[in-house]
């Protein structure tokens, strides 16, 4: 039946996908603004960009006689790179310099011109207007002019433009380049999701190949260029490589290091093997369970395999070393086993009750390992384990037992320590916490410093502050945009920000427009103006019926919608800019060059528009995520220090004796407290991860506590018990320890946490246990 | 952030263009570093262009003086304009404009500067603008003594001989031709005298660089 079920947990496995983005680990969005912040950092404006960069090495030497060669060969290169890009279909779109999308956008905003901007075409500022033009037209600037003036002689096509885009990558060769001409760069948007890491590798694999050709034909003389990638796909791809491999190769290396461990303890190779069954069972079994759950595994849940495999071998040793010479378990052991695997289910059954998925899958995926491991050493391991069972000798027998007792002398100092440890977490309060996200980052830190880097040259906008403006309807967001608009101008005046980009600026709302258009005048009032208004000076009116054509055009012209983009880069922007659904849309205005993003923050949160209630939502990606997560580690704690007290009020009930209840709270009180306090002292500040692992340290080292606290009566079985638990430990140590050497920070999180706290919470659990005369704390069956 | 914040209907076209980024940012075809060079206009040219230039490079870095004319379709009068032009070797040339407006324009190799009284001072990417590009790769050349610069960006045709000669210069690039009909250098005597810019629009502009003295 056992086998019956197995497959059937292999089947569920196989079909459960592993996800790795910390984001999907993170909690449920509360409301409207965390769903759309919640939705910007997986999918939204940025999700999907890959940043390119063809990257001259560092060693090349620097400008000298073949700097102009190198150049125009990497723009080559790029343009050549683009060309491929634009072909394929993983890219919806891609941009690196030269391009007819620019030329499109232009003649967008020229065609659009009289709808976009309230252009006053009075006779004073008409007659003001040309002036200008006359002075344009004299000077170094004049082709820019020029090009325009004859339909658009207050040149607002042109002002327009300038204030849709900043700065923009430098152009050189038809291609963009960083300012030291050191790197070619482009642009490109996958077509899939951000978040989904296998459309995103196939893309960026793609790209690699793309890029792999372009470079085939690179001549020989001059130094080759690497390819540099980032963007959130990018390094989501690259978490997740991180976060599997290690995953993979710690796990392996746990195992064969436990067997190691147990071989040369328990001089069995058989009854190694087969403690790989509980704990190959209660990993099948998790899995499964959070695959029928959710229908899909977090690679967080799966690093917390390794969690299984240090808990559940502990039953197979319970079973194996608790043994009598008779084959019969020692008359305790199954209601200690129960009550270990009650405990840790209690602690982590408290992680799927706090609502959050992440927590509540490591809850499922825990609590059904441990019971099936459990399960297992209890009715299906003991008729195959061998018949006689390693019995401690006399001399190990007595250094146990004096090892006991050496930590049993530690209890005072041990007291002091854990309330030192207990005064320094508290004494920290919210200080103890370090909430950001990018701490969870598996990538170095050089890796973001070239993103940002890429991200500067390209002149993209930084997306740390967003604005959503929401409405009713796609015309209603752009009027709360448009309303939003003078009030950014002013901030920007006051060097608060560099530019702001709304889709309002290309989308006028319907009444705006309605407004331009009717304040326009007629061909022949114009025509009459414009004559006037030249008359006496240097420029001939005549050249200037096409502006007066155009201003009338506009008159009865449809009004300007997200269409008149297509084809456009302005149109990919908008797309991006504005989100319709059911209930209405949001209008996203991106913000460039911001000083001091808080402060901003803190003044447009202030407006009468961001009130409760209002349309405008101020999101602070980084403040807001550091909020969620603060958010989401505050309730786990709670949930945390419930499963704590759910563990000791189950060995309370069991233990029901005053001495005995204090012993296991300060055992495990203790154990955690100091645990806690060291990693505060390795690492300064603790996470989410820290916190979930600690609730491990409880889970597991409970187990040490009751086996140290209720030991056995008969001496041979106390060595018994005194050895299980040692090897128990040995072996969680031993495998958290390896996750401790991981590169991605969760493991490493993780496998810190628990390899202190097992040494803790046994030293503890071996200090305070009551004096060793025997007693048969735990109730007879 | 002085890019975005001016702002204000003061800023004039070139602020306006910096700022734009995206602007046309028109091909300006990789061929056009790869491109064939250019036939000389004749047998023996060659060997002439190689003096000329040869006698205009000797004479690069001085300050001359200008007198400009721009005549276009939408100019009642032709325009005129004074000031000084100076090369600073290896890439930079300097155009100062006494009247109207006064204002300062400075071209290196990427990047064409514009202040004018007390603006700030703003600048724009030549790459984005191709017809810019192309006047500044002449002016560059031609005050610089550049020939195989030149000769990268314009298909040059030389008339006359060492004494009065005319190089017409076409731009390669089709963005630049489709702006720039073509530029035309003329001079004699080891000096370059006149830098004629005919535009497709049919506007034109003519350069007479005035010896210190005060002939030509």
């Amino acid at each position: 039946m056992w086998a019956a079920l197995l497959a059937l947990a292999l089947v569920q496995v196989a079909r459960t996908p592993v996800l790795t983005d910390v984001t999907a680990f993170l909690p449920g969005p509360a409301d409207a603004g965390q769903r759309l912040l919640a939705g910007q950092l997986r999918d939204g404006v940025a999700a999907r960009l890959i940043l390119i960069g063809l990257e001259l090495p560092a060693a090349a030497s620097g400008p000298g006689s073949d700097e102009a060669a190198t150049v125009a060969g990497l723009a080559r290169a790029a343009l050549a790179l683009r060309e491929r890009l634009a072909a394929d279909d993983a890219f919806e779109w891609v941009a690196g310099g030269a391009s007819e999308a620019f030329e499109r956008d232009r003649q967008a905003v020229f065609d659009a011109r009289w709808l976009l901007v309230d252009e006053d075409l009075g006779p004073q500022s008409l007659a003001r207007a040309f002036e200008r033009l006359q002075l344009e037209l004299r000077s170094a600037g004049a082709p820019l002019a020029r090009a325009v003036a004859t339909g658009d002689p207050t040149l607002a096509s042109l002002r327009l433009l300038a204030s849709l885009g900043g700065p923009g990558p430098l152009a050189r060769d038809g291609a963009w380049f960083t300012d030291d001409l050191r790197t070619a760069l482009l642009v490109a948007q996958t077509r899939a999701p951000g978040f989904e890491l296998d459309a995103q590798q196939q893309a960026i694999e793609r790209l690699r190949a793309h890029a792999d050709r372009t470079l085939a034909d690179w001549p020989s003389a001059l130094p080759r260029p690497q390819l540099t990638l980032t963007g959130p796909g990018v390094f989501g791809v690259a978490s997740r490589e991180a976060i599997e491999r290690d995953a993979a190769r710690l796990s392996i290396a746990a195992t064969v290091a436990i067997a190691l461990l147990l071989g040369w303890a328990l001089r069995s190779v058989r009854v190694v093997a087969l403690a790989a069954l509980p704990v190959g069972s209660g990993v099948l079994a998790g899995i499964a369970a959070v695959g029928a759950g959710w229908g899909s595994v977090h690679g967080v849940t799966l690093g917390f395999g390794i969690t299984l495999i240090g808990e559940a071998v502990d039953y197979a040793i319970y079973a194996w070393v608790q043994r009598r010479p008779d084959g019969r378990a020692q008359p305790q052991l199954w209601r200690g086993v129960a009550l270990a695997v009650a405990t840790s289910a209690a602690g982590f059954a408290a992680m799927f009750f706090s609502g959050f998925q992440g927590l509540a899958q490591l809850g499922v995926f825990s609590v059904a390992g441990i019971v099936v491991a459990g399960a297992c050493a209890r009715w299906l391991l003991p008729p195959l384990l061998p018949a006689a069972p390693p019995v401690p000798s006399a001399r190990t027998a007595a250094r146990l037992a004096a090892v006991a007792d050496a930590a049993r002398a530690l209890r005072w100092p041990l007291a002091v320590a854990g309330l030192a440890a207990v005064a320094l977490l508290v004494a920290r309060g919210e200080s103890l916490w370090d909430d950001d996200l990018a701490v969870l980052s598996p990538l170095p830190a050089a890796v973001t410093d070239r993103d940002g880097r890429l991200r500067e040259a390209l002149g993209l906008p930084d997306l740390r502050l967003l604005l959503a403006l929401r409405g009713a309807s796609l015309d209603d967001a752009l009027a709360q945009a448009e309303r939003l608009a003078p009030r950014l101008d002013a901030l920007r005046e006051a060097g608060q920000l560099a530019a702001w980009e709304s889709p309002a600026t290309l989308i006028p709302s319907r009444a705006t427009q309605q407004a331009r258009r009717a304040a326009l005048p007629d061909a022949e009032t114009l025509r009459v103006r414009v004559a006037d208004v030249l008359a006496g000076t240097n420029l001939r009116p005549q050249a200037f019926e096409p502006f007066v054509r155009s201003v009338d055009a506009a008159r009865t012209a449809p009004p300007i919608a997200a269409a008149h983009y297509e084809g456009t880069a302005l149109g990919r922007r908008l797309a991006a800019q504005l989100i319709e659904d059911r209930d209405g849309a949001t209008a996203l205005v991106l913000l460039r060059g911001v000083a001091d993003p808080p402060r901003l923050a803190a003044e447009l949160r202030a407006l009468p528009q961001a009130a409760p209630g209002g349309a405008l939502r101020v999101l602070d990606l980084k403040d807001d995520v550091r909020r969620l997560v603060a958010d989401y580690r505050a309730r786990a704690q709670r949930v945390a220090l419930a499963g704590l007290a759910a563990i000791v009020l189950m060995l309370s009930l069991q233990v029901r004796e005053p001495r005995g209840i204090v012993a296991v709270a300060a055992s495990l009180g203790c154990g955690c407290a100091l645990t806690g306090a060291s990693l505060v002292l390795l690492y300064n500040s603790l996470t989410l991860f820290h916190l979930v692992a600690l609730l491990l340290v409880a889970g597991v080292g409970s187990n040490y506590v009751m086996f140290c606290s209720a030991l056995p009566a008969h001496p041979s079985d106390r060595a018994s018990a005194r050895l299980s638990v040692l090897l128990c430990a040995g072996s969680t140590f031993v495998a958290f320890a390896l996750l401790a050497s991981s590169d991605a920070p969760v493991l490493r999180m993780i496998g810190t946490t628990v390899a202190i706290g097992v040494v803790a919470t046994l030293l503890a659990g071996q200090a305070f246990a009551p004096a060793t005369t025997p007693r048969t704390a735990l109730r007879g069956r | 952030m002085n890019r975005g914040a001016a702002g204000s209907a003061r800023r004039h076209v070139l602020a306006a263009a910096a700022a734009t980024g995206l602007a046309a940012l028109a091909p300006r075809a990789a061929a056009q570093a790869a491109g064939p060079p250019a036939p000389g206009a004749q047998a023996g040219g060659d060997a002439l262009l190689e003096r000329i230039f040869a006698d205009l490079a000797r004479d690069a870095g001085r300050e001359r003086r200008f007198v400009e004319r721009r005549r276009s379709a939408l100019f009642v009068e032709p325009v005129e304009s004074r000031g000084t032009l100076r090369f600073v070797p290896p890439s930079t040339f300097e155009k100062t404009t006494e009247s109207p407006p006064p204002e300062r324009l400075r071209i290196d190799r990427e990047r064409a500067t514009v202040q004018r009284g007390d603006a700030a001072a703003a600048s724009v990417p030549l790459d984005a603008h191709p017809a810019l590009r192309a006047i500044a790769d002449a002016l560059r050349g031609a005050l610089g003594g550049d020939l195989r610069g030149l000769r990268a960006v314009f298909v040059a045709s030389l008339r006359g001989d060492a004494a009065a000669w005319r190089l017409e210069l076409v731009p390669r690039d089709a963005a630049a031709a489709r702006a720039i009909e073509r530029i035309v250098l003329a001079g004699g005597a080891g000096r370059l005298d006149r830098i004629d810019v005919l535009e497709r629009s049919g506007d034109a502009t003519e350069l007479w660089l005035l010896v210190r003295d005060g002939r030509g």
